[in-house]
């Protein structure tokens, strides 16, 4: 402050007495409690009715979401399991890369699908696992790794398991391409010409034709046509 | 899997969001209060204390009185602009304590004989010494118009420049400059005359 000249010494005396006295600690550590509790009544009051219990609702409905979340992550596992395949056929999980787009996806609508007529019908009783377009492109990955690896019979499996479990919507067509192609593989010449021509009749204006058109021309191995 | 945040939700999702999304805001909100509650307290609840005593309330009193202070800035929390906080205790206080002031003088008590101060790590006879300065400090107060006890209490007390004691008291600084000028000659007269009426008192203080 500015310097200001002093009324006398014994007022300065007093002002100085006046400047050492202060409250008890209690005191103003009482009288901060009691702010803090009124303002808490306060902020509760304006909150009015059940919205007061809102940051209670807000953690139980986030502990609730991540629970289903977890149950979905569950389920979706659940439907990537092998079903019924050859007993050489292991399963494997899907690609980083396929989980990173599925992580990113929406669920689809389940679309009805029968493309193979050696497809097992579905048990009334138990109920199909909800098909994601996330599931699709793990199992395809699953199914285009395995065919790279040449090991036909797993991409077959695979791709039944496609269309039995999952019922197989927007890849339906990349899913029997690779049938094809897996059949081809494995020797089966005869029947991958077979679908082949079907999927160009099927799907005519797919850009995947010129592939299975490529395939229907296939003949019988080398070995029979001898 | 996400939520799409372009999709317009169902009415029902859209209320539910929304409550708890004002739930964490309102507890955001209580946390941010108590914050800044608490810095309150802790930055000016001496200078309401000193101020209350100066002001003519006893010791015990003044306790009351400040809490009462802080219990009034609680409620008044969101009308007070951050910043402003000192302008509003100081405005409260000098409420609090004429109403302190005008139940204790219906009781007939005399506000100037109360010596419970705290004297923590003092020597009895300092505390004495204390005591009757204050005392003395007190009776030289109380004969000054409230305009110029509160003027001169801010200065010589608190030690504030003029400019922060007009905006304290929401008047012009020539006003507070005035006003302080007489409020020291005043003191000082009142000085002089207690000192001849009581030379060892008033010059042993």
């Amino acid at each position: 402050m500015t310097e200001r000249e002093p009324i006398d010494d014994v007022a300065d005396e007093l002002f100085a007495a006046a400047r050492r006295e202060r409250p008890e600690d209690r005191v103003r550590a009482r009288a901060k409690q009691l702010a803090l509790s009124a303002r808490t009544g306060i902020n509760a009051a304006e909150a009015r009715g059940p919205a007061a219990y809102a940051p209670v609702i807000a953690v139980a409905v986030a502990i609730a979401v991540l629970a289903f979340i977890a149950a979905g992550a569950l389920r979706t596992r659940e439907a990537l399991e092998p079903i019924a395949v050859t007993p050489e056929i292991v399963e494997h999980e899907a690609t980083p890369a396929a989980r990173r787009t599925a992580d990113r996806l929406e669920v689809v609508q389940d679309v009805p699908l029968s493309v193979e007529k050696s497809v097992q019908p579905q048990s009334k009783s138990a109920p199909r696992p909800q098909p994601s377009l996330a599931a699709e492109i793990a199992l395809l990955d699953q199914a285009r790794s395995a065919l790279s690896a040449h090991e036909s019979a797993r991409v077959i499996a695979l791709i039944d398991q496609y269309q039995r479990v999952l019922g197989g919507t927007g890849m339906r067509a990349e899913a029997e391409l690779l049938r094809i192609e897996a059949l081809a593989q494995s020797g089966q010449r005869a029947r991958a010409a077979q679908l082949a021509q079907r999927f160009v009749k099927e799907h005519a204006g797919n850009p995947l034709a010129e592939r299975a058109r490529t395939l229907a021309k296939i003949e019988e191995p080398a070995e029979d046509s001898r | 899997m996400i939520v799409d945040r372009t999709r317009r939700h169902h009415p029902v999702v859209t209320r539910a969001l929304r409550f708890l999304l004002d739930g964490v805001a309102r507890t955001r909100t209580d946390a941010a209060d108590k914050s800044r509650l608490s810095l309150v307290v802790e930055q000016h609840f001496d200078f309401i204390w000193r101020l209350l005593r100066r002001l003519g309330l006893r010791a015990a009193d003044a306790d009351d009185a400040a809490q009462q202070v802080f219990m009034i800035a609680t409620q008044k929390l969101d009308a007070i602009a951050p910043g402003s906080e000192r302008s509003f205790l100081y405005g409260a206080a000098v409420r609090v304590a004429a109403n302190a002031r005008r139940a204790a003088s219906r009781r007939s008590e005399d506000p100037g004989d109360d010596v419970e101060h705290i004297a923590t790590g003092l020597h009895p006879e300092q505390r004495r010494t204390l005591d009757e300065a204050w005392a003395l400090l007190d009776e030289l107060l109380e004969r000054l118009p409230d305009e110029l006890r509160r003027v001169l209490v801010l200065a010589e007390i608190e030690q504030l420049e003029v400019a922060e004691i007009a905006a304290l008291e929401d008047v012009p600084v020539g006003t507070a400059a005035s006003r302080l000028r007489r409020a020291r000659e005043a003191f000082r007269e009142h000085l002089k005359r207690a000192s001849a009426r009581n030379p060892f008192d008033a010059g042993g203080a």
